[in-house]
Formats: C-alpha cells, structure tokens, sequence
C-alpha cells in the first residue's frame, strides 16, 4: 500500500470508531427519560403561537435555538439547514428560535433565502430554560444578549411536551458539514471563518 | 438514568468524536498526497480539464455524485448547496457525476442548485479516483457501478495532487440530516430520502 493510501486507511478506521459512537449514542437516546416542558408561547409571525403548535402534524419536533441576526456562525449553521429542509420536515416538524422579533427574523430569512419556520423567544424564559442562555460564559455571546446555539428535539405526549434531547451546537458538530469537508485538506480551515457573505 | 445524565453521557461520547477527530487532522496534516492526471471532463460550457476547475483557489473539493437516479446523494447535495458560499470562500467546488450535462443542468435548475457540476462522460476518473466500482452494493450496481463520495486536490505547479477522500453513508460528518434524526428516540428509524415528499 502506498503512503497516500495508507494515510485513507487510518482515516476509515477513526471514521468506524465516530460510528461506533453513533451507536452507543442512539441506544443511549432510545433510552431517555424525557424531561416535561412548559407550553411556552413564542412570537410567530402571525401573532403568538405555542410550543405544543410547532409540531403541525408531526409527532416529533426539532427546534434550533439560533444566537439571532449577529452571529455569522448561527447563520451558517442555518444555511445547512435550509439546504436540506425538505428532507428534515419529512421526518420532523422544524423550526428556528432567535431572540430577534418576528419582522427581524422575517427581513433576514428573506435575504438569505431562508424556508423554514421561525418564531421569537423575546420576552420568554424559553431559551434560558432550555440552558440555551448563559451570562458569563463567552465575550462574544454576551456581547449578543448572552444567547448560546443548539438544538432540542422535543415529543409530542397526548396533551404535554417533552424534551428528548438537546445539544450545544459548535464547530466540527454533528450538525454542520463545513468543518469536516475543511478537514479533508492538510491544513483544515486555514485561518477560514464564517461570514455573511464572501464578495 | 435522568434527563441530564443522558445529555451528560451524551456529550462525553462527543468528547470522544472531538478527540478522534483531532487525530484525524493529525493524519491529514501529514498525507503524503497522490499525482494524479489532468482528466479531461465534460463541462457545463464544453470540455474541461480537472486542473481548471481549481478557479482562483489553490484546493478542489470535488463530490462523487452517483447522479440524478441516487435520492441520497441528491439529499447530500442540497445539504451542499446550502452552505456552498461558505465552502467556496475555502476552496473550489465542485460535483461530479455520470449524467450527460444536460441532464445535470435541468436536474440542478430544478432543485435550486448553485454549484458548478461536471461529468464524467468518457472518463476514467471516477473508477481512478475509487468511486466507481461494480458488485459492492446492489443499488450501486443497477446505477452503473458508481458510488458516493469526496475527493480533495491541490493545484501544485504542473501537478495535480489528491490530498484526501472519503465515502459517504448515513450518519457521517457531510450530511447532518441522520445526525439530527438521531436526537429523537427511535428503536428503527426506517425515514430514507426521497426527491419530494409531496
């Protein structure tokens, strides 16, 4: 085998064992025990709407808690997720949060072409509940209101909500593919951070 | 186990993705790459060399699409193609696969598609580079023996070099779509993508 060869070889292997970590993971998630969750009542863009209305007709339901319209990071995390919203609707309801007002939100998801549903959690303990807001805990996101990224899923159970499971989003996550694509060259990024738009 | 010990086990096992995906830039910082041909392909606007779809940039991220008949690859694609501007800020972009390219053109007009695409027509570039290989999968076989992935290359003065690649499959790091459908419990998840779901 040759050097080049070899070196794929060794990257399949630590690709087998993330998999093998997926697994655990799902056995783990197939086991929780959710957490109840108050109905909140969330800024939509026709007027107040609750959690237990995100779902549509689904029974499960993914909701992005997104930094709002000064975060380029959050932004591209929710490009990702434009591009294949199709996809994830059909499995899911989906549906962004950011502290931005609904007319904000609407003027931003239209400049970048933005499908899926948003709604406001201004003015509700929804984002700091969810453990979505820490004061404190970075220059930069306090310098936004304190807000954190990530995502909950939650279930619908009869007539109550629950939380299946939540996670920080970050770069090289399960949730964004533009690290790992980075990570396929010698030098990964390079110095390379997101931004709005690149002309 | 509690709500947030499960979260907490959970993310101790993201540590653990963190950590071998560190050795994994390890790796790649030091492959020793592989010279490959300038392979002549057909382009949108004619023929085109692999050397000129480099752009302005010194690195090529060049997918290894099964083409229009593969519903997978067309969901890794859009998820390309929703965050394209950021990657193209990086290196250049571009999709490969066996459609002639006027199929590729009304197949990528119809879903909204921004990157530039490439075929394979009359190559050898996809059984070189590893992704076109017949009797591993079935579906892969009645498609023309293609499968899914992603190379990296690096234009070094006359040459070309492959810096990396990797196939694709449900649950790896280029589409996050299985990746969130593993936030809900689901003992077997039996969703697989579809061109629409109307």
């Amino acid at each position: 085998m040759n050097a080049y060869a070899e070196t794929i070889t060794a990257l399949n292997a630590k690709r087998e064992q993330i998999a093998v970590l997926h697994a655990e993971m799902r056995e783990m998630q197939a086991k929780i025990e959710p957490q109840p969750v108050e109905d909140y009542v969330f800024a939509g863009p026709d007027g107040p709407v609750k959690l237990s209305e995100l779902f549509g007709d689904k029974s499960d339901l993914f909701v992005i808690h997104n930094m709002g319209a000064g975060c380029p990071y959050c932004t591209m995390w929710a490009d990702g997720f434009n591009g294949v919203y199709n996809h994830l609707a059909d499995r899911a309801a989906f549906v962004l949060t950011s502290p931005n007002t609904p007319k904000v939100q609407a003027q931003f998801a239209r400049g970048r072409g933005w499908r899926f549903p948003m709604v406001s959690h201004q003015g509700t303990s929804f984002a700091d509940d969810m453990g979505y807001r820490k004061v404190g805990a970075d220059p930069f996101a306090d310098k936004l209101g304190s807000w954190y990224p990530g995502v909950s899923a939650f279930q619908k159970r009869g007539q109550t909500v629950v939380r299946v499971s939540n996670a920080e989003l970050g770069p090289r996550d399960d949730f964004c593919l533009v690290w790992h694509m980075l990570d396929l060259l010698p030098e990964g990024d390079a110095g390379w951070e997101p931004k709005y738009s690149y002309a | 186990m509690s709500y947030a010990e499960t979260m907490a086990a959970l993310d101790a096992k993201r540590e653990e993705i963190a950590a071998l995906q560190a050795q994994m830039r390890t790796l790649q910082a030091a492959v020793e790459p592989e010279v490959v041909q300038d392979y002549a392909l057909a382009g949108w606007n004619g023929p085109v060399r692999l050397s000129e779809l480099f752009g302005a940039k010194r690195d090529l991220i060049m997918i290894h699409n099964m083409g229009t008949g593969c519903p997978a690859c067309t969901m890794w694609a859009d998820g390309f193609n929703g965050v394209y501007d950021h990657l193209a800020a990086r290196a250049a972009f571009v999709l490969a696969s066996p459609n002639p390219v006027d199929v590729q053109k009304k197949f990528a007009a119809g879903r909204g598609w921004r990157f530039p695409m490439v075929s394979y027509e009359g190559s050898r570039f996809a059984e070189d580079m590893g992704y076109r290989e017949f009797g591993v999968a079935e579906f892969d076989d009645k498609l023309g023996g293609w499968s899914p992935g992603v190379s990296t290359f690096r234009r070094d003065g006359e040459r070309i070099l492959r810096l990396s690649n990797a196939g694709f499959d449900d649950g790896d790091g280029f589409c996050v779509v299985f990746n969130l459908f593993d936030l809900i419990p689901d003992a077997d998840p039996t969703w697989r993508p579809q061109y629409s779901y109307a």
